[in-house]
């Protein structure tokens, strides 16, 4: 009786997860294809494509310069948002509220804009293109996100948590490190892996500021544009999991951290 | 002549063209236990935070220990507060928040040990060093933001409404331990609450405020018994207010014009002055006065309500003078009394505070 009733919803639920999780599905399974074409028919599973991949310098070249530039384009857009947040939460600032929509701003703006406004500008002040501007390029993207998920964790009772460690006897700096950043681990993990999936398969930007060295999201479009291979299926699987690897790893770090505080103060 | 802990000399707050705190003068003795008591939005919770050196006040000053604190940080007074939402670090656990004080103080590792497990002792959470603060209790929260306090031996303890959180039976219980360890440790404790069972049972020493300014303050026997404004009485408890007119001055005493009748009553209100008597409920006696009895004789009163509350009756009667209205009184649980019944009241005059508007 009740299985009947439910069956309308879970016959949703399942092609919500299906129309969600097929492409997915479709291009890893094709990554392990054994014939020329990432088109059906299922042909038989072979590692071949992923040898290929390993064999293609420029695909593995790209591959470190995508993560090189998540790490570091989120780390600092990372670092920034919680100074603005923190500053913005903790100390009198003339106009905030005009300072805070500032820096939400870009939130707005397409990626195809500010990528174009980048551009003009580097060339201005003589940034080449390169994996050093694609980095500054993500941290304008992603320091307004970084920072709304920071400040929103600024509230009133982490105002009294650092109130007591002051009252306790804490500086400033102590403050800051020994309470204010602990506190905030969850956002601040949650704040750089966001901005680091971001970075990893950013194109748009990416294809505008880099020249030589190239990062992942552009060596695939810029192989796409020659057909079909399931080379490109492997290194989509390849990105899917290393996204997959931010995830988990924010999720062990948030919660396997608190001993060793611990230790530190006790 | 021993010299005050805590002096509050003249502070005023003002936010803007609201006035937090309008001019408050207040002396603390050492070891004494304190409670600031009123309503929301009577200054009370500024108060601490200006002598945890939390806010700055607009003018006055702060003395603790014979020493200037104004304008110190909450770091460099010997003050140490018990936060309303307990503010624990929630990412340690129980021994490192009740350490963090110790470290802040440079205090050697080797006695910081020592000293968290003597403070978790006192606050009956010996057992609870390597807890994480989220496994514990509302209550037990309440301990360790105690023990984390109490723990650097401050000269002062704020406390502010640390109790407002918890259940009515657990606050009762907190109330008797906070009694219990002030007692123990000797510290001058200033209590913040809104609840005047709570502030009678646990004070040494009762401050009412109310819009800024301090009513009253006292032995909680003082200001419940004897109120010096009427704010202060109405806020200890329930009373009865009589009005009167004050005819005449007559040594240390007035003659007062009531309802029932004149009155010789202790106080130093004008002549010609509308006061009102105050009566606590249990000082009303449902029968008629002795013939040499110095009392007020509040006539007859018809039974109107009778609520049974285990220990008494709370019993409201209305009277025959009109310009008196209803009396309330308090009685013993087994008086026989119903609703309808006639009685005849009469207070003592000892017992009767006249206050002035």
């Amino acid at each position: 009786m009740s299985t009947l009733r439910h069956l309308p919803a879970m016959a949703y639920l399942i092609l919500a997860y299906v129309f969600i999780f097929l492409p997915v599905v479709v291009l890893v399974l094709f990554s392990f294809q054994d014939g020329l074409l990432p088109v059906p028919p299922f042909e038989g599973p072979s590692l071949k494509w992923y040898a290929r991949l390993i064999d293609n310098s420029r695909l593995v070249e790209a591959l470190g310069n995508s993560v090189l530039v998540a790490l570091v384009s989120a780390l600092t857009a990372t670092i920034l948002g919680f100074l603005a947040a923190y500053s913005l939460a903790r100390r009198e600032i003339f106009l905030a509220g005009a300072v805070r929509y500032l820096l939400m701003a870009p939130l707005t703006v397409s990626y195809l804009i500010i990528g174009m406004g980048l551009v003009i500008t580097f060339s201005m002040i003589g940034i080449p293109k390169s994996l050093f501007a694609i980095g500054i390029g993500h941290v304008v993207i992603n320091l307004p996100l970084c920072f709304a998920i920071v400040y929103s964790q600024f509230g009133e009772h982490q105002r009294n948590i650092e109130r007591a460690a002051h009252d306790l006897g804490a500086s400033d700096f102590q403050a800051l490190v020994l309470i204010t950043i602990p506190m905030l681990q969850p956002a601040l993990l949650a704040s750089f892996c966001l901005a680091a999936t971001l970075s990893w398969d950013e194109y748009i930007i990416a294809f505008l500021l880099s020249r030589f060295d190239v990062t992942l999201p552009v060596i695939i479009f810029e192989m796409m544009s020659a057909g079909l291979n399931p080379v490109l299926n492997a290194a989509g699987t390849v990105v899917f999991a290393i996204s997959i690897v931010f995830v988990l790893l924010a999720m062990v770090l948030a919660t396997g951290r608190k001993r060793s505080h611990d230790d530190a103060i006790g | 002549m021993t010299t005050p802990l805590v002096e509050i000399k003249a502070i005023r707050k003002e936010y803007g063209d609201v006035v937090a705190v309008a001019g408050v003068d207040l002396t603390i003795d050492a070891g004494a236990f304190v409670v600031l008591l009123g309503p929301s939005g009577s200054g009370k919770t500024t108060i601490l935070s200006i002598l945890g050196g939390f806010i700055e006040p607009t003018a006055g000053r702060v003395i603790i220990d014979g020493q200037d604190m104004t304008g110190r940080p909450p770091a460099q007074r010997p003050t140490a507060t018990v936060f309303q939402d307990y503010a624990l670090f929630p990412h340690m656990n129980v021994a490192a928040n009740v350490g963090f004080g110790l470290a802040m103080h440079k205090v050697p590792r080797s006695e910081r040990k020592g000293r968290v497990e003597e403070a978790l002792e006192l606050v009956g959470l010996a057992e609870f060093g390597r807890r994480a603060i989220h496994q514990l209790s509302g209550g037990q929260r309440q301990r360790v933001a105690l023990a984390r306090a109490i723990v650097v031996r401050p000269s002062v303890l704020l406390l502010d409404e640390p109790l407002g959180a918890l259940d009515l039976a657990l606050r009762r219980q907190m109330q008797e331990e906070l009694v219990r360890i002030q007692k123990e440790v000797g510290t001058t404790f200033i209590h913040v609450t809104h609840d005047q069972e709570e502030a009678m049972s646990i004070a040494d020493k009762v401050v009412v405020m109310n819009h800024g300014r301090i009513e009253d303050s006292g032995s909680p026997r003082k200001v419940y018994l004897r109120p010096s404004s009427l704010f202060a009485a109405n806020f200890m408890g329930e009373n009865n207010l009589i009005p009167g007119r004050v005819r005449s001055r007559e040594g240390g005493r007035v003659r007062v014009e009531t309802p029932f009748g004149d009155c010789l009553l202790d106080s130093d209100a004008a002549p010609d002055s509308e006061v009102s008597l105050m009566v606590r409920p249990e000082q009303i006696v449902a029968a008629p006065p002795g013939a040499d009895d110095d009392s007020l004789d509040l006539g007859r009163a018809i039974v109107v309500g009778i609520v049974f509350q285990g220990t008494h009756l709370k019993v409201t009667a209305r009277s025959v003078h009109d310009a008196v209205g209803d009396l309330k009184l308090t009685l013993p649980a087994g008086t026989r009394l119903a609703e309808g019944d006639d009685i005849s009241a009469h207070v003592a005059a000892a017992d009767i505070v006249v206050l002035t508007h």
